[in-house]
């Protein structure tokens, strides 16, 4: 653990990879805090080399001789409580690093590692579609979550929806009932409509960063890993609009998650060249089972070229933070010799308090700007 | 989250609607730099209106202006710059103005407010009336159907059916009425085209056909534009001088018949010159045909109604006024109840109305306290030719038109053109028309004129397409205005120069 412990990212990669041995939290995953505020995500493994240690004075990860300290996400009670509507909160939202996610649809797996759905295997998801939670019960939960500070932002994920809007309809009132109760930022993870104002209406309603996630790098992985993707969506309406969100949410607020393994690096790299050349984050997904028998040390290079690609590029790497399943861009920069100081100042600004209040009164300033309506200028021509 | 969760709303329901203000969103994509500065022109405008306004009215008044005459000027110059620039809606403008007459001592404010009580007020409110009868009880549509299915199954037939019709409706009904009407028709003639015939020009024709026909028809009288009953106004309340329904007409007509044949011309030769299908959109007009069935007794009503009153204004306008026959036919379409208020409600532009109250005081404070006077006498040391003067006015208007709202243009110009009409011994009747007309005669951007906004929103056309043919038709319309207005005009007796016919 000697290069891990002093690379928090390769940890996360390791534990990623190898799980963690923790026999006190039964089976499931783990989200922990390494150091540098690094969010990870770890599989309970028995036979892993990670040994987390609780003690007085704080969880430690023990890997032979080698100790590094850990904070768990301690329990939280919103997990038990129940909604006006009688449903556990735990079931409607989660909280994952510095976001209470909510899935709004239980039909589609949508990056979620380990999760692949019918859509995703080749069919689409018209016989057993999802449902979606009550917005009262939703914000029941994220209200819990936020009392509790557990979370701060809202991340809302839209599985695969029949329709040219991707679901956008549905998802609005969940946007409008978090604006009115919340003061935070509202991301929202789906797949891409085939209606493109659709973009500008989920900007328009509240949202403030979106992804789409291509998963697999190029046609042909998506057709081979994500056959019913590549059939009822295709790689194009993703890069359309990747392409088109880019241009019209702030810099960095468009993100792309590409997993490690489903397609070969050389595709992942240039995908990454290609995403961020349109104005769109990448972030490196990193999915155990695909990735198979490779070393965290042999995900050097595409860290390396992560941050490289999103630096060049001049993209604000703020927007992608505390993702414990992916490696971010500002992570990236562990894999990098001499890494510009200036993004992390930035990125660092934007996480405490009053950077965070900065960041979004100036996201709610953004959208008064550039938001408007098309009827004002009909209206001056008198008809 | 499985599928037997209690109390989740299934997503095979009813699919939701978008919240209205979402329909018509769109984000400006420009550099930050650029939007923040457009959202601060408007402040900038508005700081800039007040700046003019209160450097004028605390400049001491020049020789030959009276103190009130400068306070009009004063309240003129911040008009002007918030009706041209837009930095308030023309309405809040209007109100503003009136408003500020009585404030600063330029007349009793009794009088500014008495001034919006104009007969062109009461003629443009009942017109807006009349139709919405026409549009409510299908008249328009079944009008427009008709001839569409009658004279539209070749391509070029179809272009000169839309174009003809919308002209000559915009002589009876505002032109933006008119577009309300033709609109939804040429639409779903252009959407029935084959994918092939959609690539082509021809459905740019067909919109062009709407929007200029309506355009070019609605200088034609009184009734096509709001911004004639406007003019009227402002003249009548300035100087006492009228126009009656059938002179107005008389002097329009021939103006409109060559633009209607230079539009044709243009039409054809940039837009529709190539051979395209349209048995389709013929089929679609076919089923809106039989879609109408016979004509209603309230259509019938209707159109009498209308021609009663046409007639009216053409033989009895000296008599009993526009305006007070205009009400007369609205009393008798609420008599026979062929209109209902609430249909009243949604159709009037409420806030035309009320800018036209507040137009028509400022046009009259400025001749009242000769402050229109001053500005010619300013002006007229330029040139010493009425020719030229017309020349530039109706330029001016006709530019000025393309891009600002045509009240504003009348509003903005008129009173100067009327203060300036002494000097130059110009026929008062002959100079309003000389400014009002070419307002209304827009042919490139979509913000000049309902009609054009219209023929935008069907996806059709690109501002680009139009320039050149665009171009072509303002110089047409500006030579064959100044031909008319010096050849045709003298000899009824309208001028341009007073006392020449």
């Amino acid at each position: 653990m000697d290069q891990t412990a002093k690379n928090p990212v390769l940890l996360k990669l390791d534990l990623a990879l190898q799980g963690i041995d923790a026999p006190a939290f039964g089976t499931g995953f783990l989200e922990l805090q390494l150091e540098g505020e690094i969010c990870a995500r770890a599989k309970i493994n028995p036979a892993s080399p990670f040994k987390l240690m609780r003690g007085a004075q704080g969880d430690t990860l023990h890997r032979g001789d080698t100790q590094s300290a850990v904070r768990l996400t301690p329990p939280l009670e919103y997990v038990s409580r129940v909604s006006r509507g009688g449903i556990k909160l735990g079931n409607i939202a989660a909280v994952r690093g510095a976001y209470a996610v909510v899935e709004l649809n239980g039909g589609c797996g949508l990056s979620m590692p380990g999760r692949v759905c019918a859509l995703c295997r080749g069919r689409e998801l018209t016989e057993k579609p999802g449902e979606m939670w009550p917005v009262e019960d939703v914000i029941d939960a994220l209200g819990a979550i936020f009392n509790e500070g557990a979370a701060e932002f809202v991340l809302f994920q839209l599985g695969y929806i029949p329709g040219d809007d991707a679901g956008l309809k549905r998802l609005i009132p969940y946007v409008e009932a978090v604006r009115r109760h919340f003061d935070t930022i509202v991301a929202l993870s789906m797949h891409p409509p085939a209606d493109i104002r659709s973009i500008e209406r989920a900007y328009a309603s509240g949202i403030d960063a979106i992804s789409y996630n291509l998963e697999a790098a190029d046609a042909d992985s998506l057709q081979a890993h994500f056959p019913g993707r590549a059939r009822f969506i295709g790689r194009s309406r993703y890069m359309h609009s990747l392409s088109h969100a880019a241009k019209v949410f702030p810099s960095g607020a468009v993100l792309c998650e590409l997993t490690v393994g489903t397609s070969p690096d050389d595709k992942i790299c240039e995908a990454m060249a290609e995403l961020t050349e349109i104005g769109v984050l990448p972030v490196l997904g990193v999915d155990p089972e695909r990735i198979g028998q490779r070393t965290a040390q042999a995900l050097f290079p595409l860290g390396q070229r992560l941050f490289d690609e999103v630096h060049k590029a001049g993209l604000n790497m703020s927007w992608a933070r505390d993702l414990s399943h992916a490696i971010t861009p500002m992570e990236a920069r562990y894999f990098v010799g001499n890494a510009p100081q200036l993004p992390l100042l930035l990125h660092n600004l934007s996480k405490n308090r009053l950077g965070a209040l900065a960041t979004r009164s100036l996201a709610k300033m953004r959208r008064r700007l550039r938001v408007r309506w098309v009827r004002a200028s009909f209206d001056s021509s008198h008809l | 989250m499985s599928a037997s969760q209690p109390g989740k709303d299934p997503l095979g329901g009813p699919e939701p609607q978008l919240p209205p203000e979402l329909l018509d969103v769109e984000v400006d994509t420009r550099p930050l730099a650029m939007v923040l500065l457009s959202h601060s022109l408007r402040f900038i405008l508005l700081a800039a209106g007040a700046a003019v306004f209160g450097f004028i009215l605390q400049a001491t008044p020049p020789p030959g202006l009276s103190q009130a005459g400068e306070r009009a000027l004063a309240v003129f110059a911040l008009c002007v710059i918030y009706w041209v620039s837009g930095a308030l809606p023309l309405v809040i403008t209007g109100l503003l103005a009136i408003v500020l007459l009585g404030i600063c001592g330029v007349m009793p404010a009794r009088t500014a407010y008495s001034l919006f009580g104009s007969e062109a007020v009461f003629f443009v409110l009942a017109a807006f009336m009349l139709a919405a009868a026409v549009n409510y009880r299908g008249l328009g549509r079944r009008v427009a159907v008709i001839v569409f299915a009658r004279y539209g199954r070749t391509p070029t037939g179809l272009v000169r059916a839309i174009y003809l019709l919308s002209a000559l409706m915009s002589f009876l009904i505002p032109e933006h009425a008119v577009a309300a009407i033709v609109f939804p028709i040429v639409l779903n003639v252009a959407d029935s085209l084959e994918p092939a015939a959609r690539r082509t020009r021809y459905p740019t024709a067909l919109f062009l056909a709407m929007a200029w026909g309506t355009n070019i028809g609605g200088i034609a009288t009184l009734l096509g534009g709001a911004r004639g009953p406007l003019a009227l106004g402002i003249l009548t309340e300035a100087t006492g001088v009228s126009i009656s329904f059938i002179r107005w007409s008389a002097a329009t007509l021939p103006l409109v018949a060559i633009l209607l044949l230079v539009g044709y011309l243009v039409l054809t030769a940039f837009f529709a010159f190539e051979p395209v299908n349209i048995e389709p959109s013929v089929a679609a007009i076919a089923r809106r045909r039989s879609q109408l069935g016979r004509i209603s007794f309230e259509e019938t009503a209707v159109a009498l109604v209308l021609a009663v009153t046409v007639v009216a204004w053409s033989v009895a306008s000296q008599r009993f006024g526009l305006a007070g026959i205009a009400i007369l036919a609205v009393v008798a379409l609420f008599v026979f109840e062929l209109l209902s208020w609430q249909e009243v409600e949604g159709h009037v532009n409420w806030g035309i109305i009320l800018m036209y109250g507040g137009a028509i005081a400022l046009g009259s404070a400025l001749e009242r306290s000769k402050a229109a006077a001053f500005m010619a006498q300013r002006i007229a040391k330029k040139t010493s030719s009425p020719f030229i003067l017309l020349a530039a006015l109706s330029l001016t208007a006709q530019i000025l038109g393309e891009t600002l709202s045509h009240s504003a243009v009348v509003a903005s110009i008129l009173p100067v053109g009327l203060g300036l009409a002494g000097r130059f011994g110009l026929d008062l009747r002959g100079l309003t028309l000389a400014i009002t007309l070419p307002a209304g005669l827009t042919y490139i951007m979509p913000v000049s004129t309902p009609a054009n906004a219209l023929a935008y929103s069907g996806g059709y056309l690109r501002t680009r397409d139009l320039i050149l043919p665009g171009i072509i038709l303002i110089v047409a319309s500006w030579i064959g205005l100044n031909l008319v207005m010096h050849f045709y005009w003298p000899l009824i007796g309208m001028g341009p120069i007073a006392g020449k016919a």
